[in-house]
């Protein structure tokens, strides 16, 4: 396979600020419908914004963060004309996200000296679309995961090929929380020590497998610079919708929400098993007085963790506040899409100082994030990187929670 | 339970015996009459780390009241209680 995978980075924040000049420097945050941040712009994220947090969060840490709505309709609509130059190619195209998706170059490419001169031209095409705001950043290896980290590691307007000889080399430093594995996951890689894509290469595939499941074979595959998913152009299959009847009429949508999450386990299972995830659905509640309310949800990230769901589903249905009494309750409209690191931007560990790469999906930083807001720097982690020195302060020392992370 | 103050914490000490232990010492405001000097030792290490150079010179003492504690002495922080044995 040949895969170019074209990224813009801060898709939405880039579209805002094309259109307001007051917002084309300073922080920017980027509101979903439910209220949270969809997108924070790099100087936002410097200030420790993330996607997801809520506007008193964002504000916290970032004071002078201006905030504005984002307008699905004309996201859509650039996201259209996005694909719309990668489908001027004639080839395989499959969008990702918002300003992200890959080309399978296989048709027309034979190796790097092919690929080079037509990446060239198109980002040069995007750029003419989009404007010099939304300038792409270009990955191309012969799997998708690999030209995803290429196109990460490099600053829009740039691009990097990954040639098949180095793909180790290339892959073995980057971060492991670059795989699209769950945050459970990624977090108890973490603990376990493996910090890097290398590290997570070496494992042995029977251990990987037995705690990580299939996912995890998967994503050692991925790791090892062999990736077998390929380039899936057009929408994705919507799967069945999944309903669930409630033995006795509920006030509490929590009670539907399990039921519904019961049901809905196995296909997320299943998603699980592709390092996939669902990226929205339309919910429909079945009201004791006849009536069959709505809300459509959409998620910044796929998720194929039942947890995860739960409280995006939650603080979706917590908002909506249907009136009455549920009798069930309806999943239609599955949009599936393949999980992708938080905000495509990672963080490396060691010293590299690649923008793209600085920050990164950090297990568990949120929670350190909420106990920190919460109660300041009370929490400690103690480490003792010499404890047999003769001197008792220099065998330990214990850092506040955010700086040992 | 054993303390520990892993800085160490200052003490006042105004008299030393021949071999450089203090005789008595001043902490928490109150006076400590060294009985018994039970062990000293000497380090001096760390003079390749960023951190600094480490000397010092370290006594475990018994006092007279039966405190069983660990002193050192720091040439730029002088004297300090680093251990309270229980």
């Amino acid at each position: 396979m040949s895969v170019l995978h074209c990224n813009i980075p801060d898709f939405v924040s880039g579209l805002l600020r094309r259109g307001d000049d007051a917002l084309r420097e300073g922080a920017l945050g980027v509101l979903a419908a439910d209220g949270t941040l969809w997108e924070a712009s790099a100087e936002a994220r410097a200030c420790g914004v993330l996607a997801g947090m809520t506007t008193r969060q964002a504000r916290m840490r970032c004071p002078d963060l201006r905030l504005r709505e984002i307008d699905p309709a004309r996201v859509a609509a650039e996201q259209a004309a996005f694909a719309g130059v990668l489908a001027q190619t004639g080839l395989d195209v499959e969008m990702l996200v918002e300003g992200a998706g890959f080309v399978d170059l296989s048709p027309v490419t034979r190796g790097i000296e092919d690929v080079r001169p037509l990446c060239a031209d198109l980002g040069r095409a995007v750029r003419a679309e989009l404007g010099e705001a939304l300038q792409p950043a270009l990955g191309w290896d012969s799997g998708k995961f690999t030209a995803q980290a290429a196109a990460l590691s490099v600053s829009p307007g740039h691009m990097r090929l990954v040639p098949a000889v180095e793909e180790a080399r290339f892959l073995g430093p980057l971060p492991a929380s670059l795989l699209p594995l769950p945050p459970l996951a990624l977090m108890q890689l973490r603990w376990l020590g493996i910090r890097t894509l290398g590290d997570f290469a070496r494992l042995p595939v029977a251990a990987t497998l037995q705690r990580f499941g299939p996912a995890g074979k998967l994503a050692l595959e991925l790791a090892r610079g062999h990736d077998p998913r390929p380039v899936r152009p057009g929408p994705r299959a919507v799967p069945e919708p999944v309903e669930v009847e409630l033995d006795a009429p509920t006030e509490q949508p929590g009670l539907a929400l399990e039921a519904l999450l019961r049901a809905l386990a196995p296909l997320l299972a299943e998603l699980e098993a592709r390092l996939e995830g669902v990226r929205g659905l339309r919910l429909e509640g079945r009201m004791l007085e006849g009536t069959r309310p709505q809300l459509s949800c959409t998620f910044v990230t796929p998720l194929s963790d039942a947890g995860a769901l739960r409280e995006a589903l939650s603080a979706a249905l917590a908002g909506a506040a249907w009136p009455g009494a549920l009798l069930g309750l309806r999943a239609s409209a599955l949009q599936i899409g393949e999980r992708y690191p938080v905000q495509l931007s990672l963080l490396m560990d060691g010293a590299d100082s690649r923008p793209a790469l600085r920050e990164a999906v950090r297990p568990g930083e949120a929670l350190v994030r909420r106990l920190l807001g919460r109660h300041g720097a009370i929490f400690y982690a103690a480490e003792l990187p010499d404890p047999t020195h003769p001197a008792l302060e220099r065998r330990g020392a214990l850092r506040t929670l955010a700086e040992a992370r | 339970m054993t303390h520990a103050w892993p800085d160490g914490l200052p003490i006042q000490v105004e008299t030393l015996d021949e071999q450089g232990a203090p005789r008595a010492f001043g902490w928490r405001g109150r006076n400590w009459t060294v009985e018994r000097v039970v062990q000293r030792w000497m380090i001096d290490t760390d003079w390749w780390s960023e951190r600094g150079r480490l000397r010092r010179f370290y006594v475990a003492v018994i006092t007279r009241e039966g405190l069983l504690c660990a002193l050192f002495h720091d040439p730029e922080g002088g004297w300090r209680i680093t251990r309270v044995y229980d």
